[in-house]
């Protein structure tokens, strides 16, 4: 098995350097485009996800509107010069509220994978490497964790918090936490097998260094991939949750619940009530999924177009 | 073998107990008098209500004395009684909700695993063609189209051309067979769909994976026809792999019947979950919690059971 799984590490470390996460090197920019030059879809989602981040930096500028303000005067507005987007029942720039929409999903996307992954891989390492019963225990805290469906621990996490921002991240953090934990813990598994470790273990490194110097450069690249996989799923799971009206409380707008509330029987007659807000979630989670696609394709090339 | 059902059983009951530390600790761990604060925010509630959701939360005992009572009761698999339906016990709203839960997710998962696997296997077969690239896309949306999403964008467009709209009230199969299916028909076949997605990724990848076997390349050499080297060799291993997943398929199946339900209002356990969180009906939000868990641990036994019974490689240490 592991002499099996071996060569793959000596390609996911080239694969690093090639893709200019290793040691900086004259021509980084080019070697990039070489790569990303054969994943069009890949670096088309890239492009998409900087574009979002551009829009949510650079959000109240470009609104045309106040994303609150009612117009009563301008109440289920089409698509205008006025209005890119249309209004909404209540008269409000559907475009604007996009826009400011797009600072809370990535916000919430970024701030749970960094501090969720963060934490994950603290744990993941001393999972993997202690082994024993330190092992055993935390494995079964995942199992349990990841035993209760994301959404409805979430839910019942958020019955019992203060419905607020940095109380949302928080319980996104401990539901993407379990699987990005076990993905850490198998590729630590791996790793300290591998002949350089076992050398540093000889040298009585201590296992702090080892950890930090040989096992964990061997985690980022998965850790990559699934990072970006995992900012479009919390960017599914917060959409969904003020969907259901348990997020960032309305009226603030968010992508999840322009599509609920008094908005929703109207819908048939405004369409651009669902198509821009809808568009806005599934292109952001598409763009992150097939990101992650690409990694994987980068990171990993036998995998590639599996 | 045995030993290894064992020790499997031992380790789901020790996850499920370790599940009912986390949930009673989510619900506790705020003050007692916060928890109180929190069931009034909900409103509609008599005084009555509130002293016995002090009592049946145990607010007025120690923590680990309150633990203790309500996971002997768990044992006994009594789950305690919400205390906003007067005398209603929780097992018993959970076991009048399951119905709708159990039809829409079965059929769901009847619609989506042929189409899953048959495209996957299809994509497989015909790797990087004008048949693989429609089949990978449709994958791929599968996954990241958010299921309310696409259920409001239908619903709006059925809507707009023809007239349709979601059903007000549920009636049993039984009762009703046509206006029962009439009710589930769009629901099941969004589920079904935001199901596949990740199915099919899987099913095609690991075809693709046994396609590459030597067993696989032996077949064909020895001359089988090549359904039969599908059938026999090919399909068979790759299932294998792909029967792992099924746990999390499970997990996809819960929570994507919630949103289902709360859309076209199924009265099944994912909306129950959801008024239960409305109305701060905490011992109800505990004891759906434990039930959806457990549910997902007894299906990974399971899975894990009939995956070292059937694969003789499988390694029961």
């Amino acid at each position: 098995m592991t002499a099996e799984l071996q060569p793959t590490a000596g390609h996911t470390g080239a694969a690093i350097s090639q893709a200019g996460l290793g040691p900086s090197q004259p021509g980084l920019l080019r070697r990039q485009w070489s790569v990303w030059r054969r994943k069009p879809i890949g670096f088309g989602s890239l492009l998409f996800i900087v574009f979002l981040l551009v829009v949510a930096a650079a959000g109240p500028a470009l609104a045309t509107h106040d994303p609150l303000q009612n117009d009563l005067r301008a109440v289920l507005a089409g698509p205008s010069a006025d209005h890119f987007f249309g209004t909404d029942s209540n008269g409000r720039d559907v475009y604007s509220r996009i826009v400011h929409g797009a600072r809370l999903s990535l916000f919430v996307g970024f701030a749970s994978v960094i501090f969720g992954i963060t934490g994950a891989v603290v744990v993941g390492l001393v999972s993997g490497y202690a082994g024993g019963t330190v092992d055993y225990l935390i494995q079964r805290v995942t199992d349990a964790v990841m035993a209760i469906p994301g959404l409805i621990l979430l839910l019942a996490l958020v019955s019992v918090l203060e419905p607020s921002l940095l109380n949302l991240v928080i319980a996104l953090c401990i539901v993407v936490m379990p699987g990005t934990i076990r993905v850490v813990r198998a590729e630590v598994l791996v790793a300290k097998e591998y002949d350089y470790v076992l050398a540093a273990h000889a040298l009585d490194a201590s296992s702090r260094r080892i950890v930090v110097r040989h096992v964990l450069p061997n985690v980022m690249a998965p850790i990559l991939i699934l990072g970006s996989v995992v900012v479009g799923t919390a960017i599914l799971i917060e959409a969904s949750l003020s969907f259901l009206g348990l997020g960032v409380p309305p009226p603030a707008p968010t992508w999840g619940n322009m599509l609920s509330g008094p908005n929703r029987q109207y819908m048939a007659s405004a369409p651009w009530l669902v198509i821009f807000p809808g568009l806005a979630i599934t292109l952001a989670v598409l763009a992150f999924n097939m990101l992650g696609d690409a990694l994987r394709d980068i990171f990993d090339p036998r995998l590639r177009g599996r | 073998m045995w030993q290894y059902v064992v020790r499997r059983v031992v380790g789901a009951v020790f996850v499920l107990w370790l599940v009912s530390v986390i949930v009673f600790t989510i619900v506790r761990a705020l003050p007692g008098d916060a928890i109180i604060a929190k069931v009034g925010e909900a409103g509609r509630i008599t005084p009555e209500q509130m002293e016995a959701a002090r009592e049946e939360l145990g607010l007025d005992k120690p923590l680990v004395v309150a633990y203790l009572d309500w996971a002997g009761g768990l044992a006994r698999g009594d789950l305690g009684d919400s205390y906003i339906y007067d005398g209603v016990s929780v097992s018993s709203r959970i076991f009048d909700s399951l119905v709708p839960t159990i039809q829409l997710g079965l059929m769901a998962a009847f619609v989506g695993l042929p189409f899953a696997l048959g495209l996957g296997a299809i994509a497989a077969l015909r790797q990087d063609t004008w048949l693989d690239y429609p089949v990978r896309m449709v994958a791929v949306l599968g996954i990241s189209v958010p299921n309310f999403v696409l259920a409001t964008a239908l619903i709006t467009f059925l809507a707009y051309q023809f007239n349709y709209a979601p059903p007000f009230g549920w009636v049993p199969f039984w009762e009703d067979p046509v206006t029962n299916l009439k009710i589930l028909y769009l629901p099941v076949l969004l589920l079904g769909f935001t199901f596949s997605g990740s199915l099919m990724r899987m099913m095609r990848s690991s075809i693709l994976e046994v396609m590459r076997q030597d067993y696989v390349r032996t077949a064909r050499a020895k001359g089988l026809n090549p359904w039969t080297v599908f059938r026999m060799h090919t399909a068979r291993n790759a299932l294998i792999s792909v029967t792992t997943l099924l746990g999390f398929q499970v997990v996809a199946l819960l929570s994507g019947s919630l949103i289902m339900e709360i859309i076209f209002a199924i009265p099944g356990v994912g909306r129950m979950t959801l008024q239960a969180i409305n109305l701060r009906d905490y011992p109800q939000i505990m004891g759906n919690t434990m039930f959806f868990a457990t549910v997902v641990v007894f299906t990974n036994l399971a899975v894990d059971i009939a995956y070292a019974a059937l694969d003789p490689r499988v390694k029961y240490s």
